[in-house]
């Protein structure tokens, strides 16, 4: 993606492929699923390597993955996820299955047939593209401790345990930046809805 | 519904999201995120950032044998899934009134009638949960204004309230809240007055019991 591009555009780019997601689950548009597997599964293999998994596993969880985004397309909701954010949960539930064997307890967010017990989300005070973009942004702004300590945890796959251990420092201290980022983040988001809801 | 006040720490969520909690803890999470809607704004936020992150990986080309496997699959199966609808859902879900919110439910195979409970003593039952890693899942039953023996900690605890609440110290907990403790420091919660406690619980490393008797029940009770 242009990194020039303004935040509208690039929520056009990321808008395109909820419409091929749409496409996908109102019309079982094969075309637009052979679109979205040649834009989005070498990005799912290299992050799924990224996280230190073999080539061969990682060629195995994204044709999990993508089998997984065809047969439950119907659950996909533009208002509750991105394209990639459902990309990224699905890849990372079908690493667990296929690594550690165990099943993902997984809260139905994104099933409009399951009623949450909880009051349901305020999904229309932002768009959900744009949060996804202007939340990356929030993350890039943050001090390098903070940023690279998140950052490092999702691209290795690994607990804040872990992940303080590859950076050499105390667990104390990779809670407490990872802590302090997330609440400017959440702070960040809480001005966004205020800003919006306004 | 009253509003969820305490919940996970972030570095946990962020495990959570990450998918490298063990199945215990994600189990704990989940629970907890289908009764508050701040953690599963939070998790949404997480997968969302894992979402750009995913976006901006560097490309690795799968094999030509990956994708002509996916698009036989789509081929193959090319029918559109017949959509339940919502109403009907919400309905039915009314009518059978669960008190295990749905990942819990469908994780143990049964709602709360369902569930066979062992007595450990002092009117407590539990229900251990099978898990596939080192931490201990369990339902714990503690009846109305009852407290559990003292205990302290070597790991990380948390229990997730299913029906009821309790008190610890000057801190109440009802359902959807989470206490979570990391500390050596004994506590003992009690139940409140109103009716039974009903938690989901998860520890890393078994509890130790600062009284005789739980001591001699643990090795048989799993805590």
């Amino acid at each position: 993606m242009n990194a020039g591009k303004s935040q509208k555009a690039a929520g056009e780019v990321v808008d395109h492929w909820a419409r091929e997601m749409h496409a996908i689950k109102t019309r079982r548009d094969q075309a637009a699923f052979a679109r979205l597997f040649d834009h989005y599964a070498p990005r799912v293999k290299g992050f799924v390597m990224g996280a230190g998994v073999t080539a061969e596993m990682a060629e195995e969880i994204t044709q999990e993955t993508f089998i997984a985004i065809w047969r439950k397309s119907h659950l996909y909701d533009p208002k509750k996820a991105t394209v990639s954010s459902w990309l990224f949960a699905i890849s990372r539930n079908k690493k667990i299955d296929l690594l550690r064997r165990e099943t993902r307890p997984t809260p139905d967010m994104t099933d409009p047939a399951a009623a949450p017990d909880a009051p349901p989300l305020q999904d229309d005070l932002l768009d959900q593209n744009e949060q996804a973009a202007s939340l990356y942004e929030a993350l890039e702004t943050l001090p390098e401790d903070q940023r690279e300590t998140i950052r490092l945890a999702f691209i290795s796959g690994r607990s804040h345990t872990e992940v303080a251990q590859q950076l050499g420092i105390p667990v104390g201290t990779a809670k407490s930046r990872i802590r302090l980022g997330v609440a400017k983040l959440r702070e960040f988001l809480e001005k966004k809805d205020k800003d919006i809801g306004a | 519904m009253t509003k969820v006040t305490h919940h996970f720490p972030d570095e946990l969520l962020l495990d959570y999201a990450n998918g490298s909690l063990g199945e215990s803890w994600a189990l704990a999470i989940a629970t907890h995120a289908e009764m508050s809607s701040e953690a599963q704004r939070v998790i949404i936020a997480y997968e969302a950032l894992g979402g750009e992150m995913l976006s901006r990986a560097r490309a690795q080309t799968p094999n030509d044998k990956t994708r002509a496997a996916c698009l036989a699959a789509a081929a193959a199966e090319n029918t559109i899934a017949p959509l339940k609808k919502h109403a009907d859902a919400s309905a039915e879900q009314r009518e059978q009134d669960p008190i295990f919110p749905k990942t819990l439910r469908r994780f143990l195979g049964v709602d709360l009638d369902g569930v066979k409970w062992r007595s450990i003593g002092g009117g407590i039952k539990q229900k251990i949960i099978e898990t596939r890693d080192a931490s201990v899942a369990r339902l714990l039953y503690i009846p109305a204004g009852v407290a559990t023996p003292w205990h302290s900690h070597r790991g990380n605890e948390a229990t997730v309230v299913l029906a009821g609440g309790f008190y610890d110290g000057d801190m109440s907990f009802t359902r959807g809240d989470v206490e979570f403790t990391d500390s050596t420091e004994p506590h003992q919660p009690r139940a409140m007055e109103d009716g039974p406690c009903i938690t989901l619980a998860v520890t890393d490393a078994p509890l130790r019991f600062t009284n005789i008797l739980p001591r001699l029940v643990q090795p048989f009770a799993r805590i």
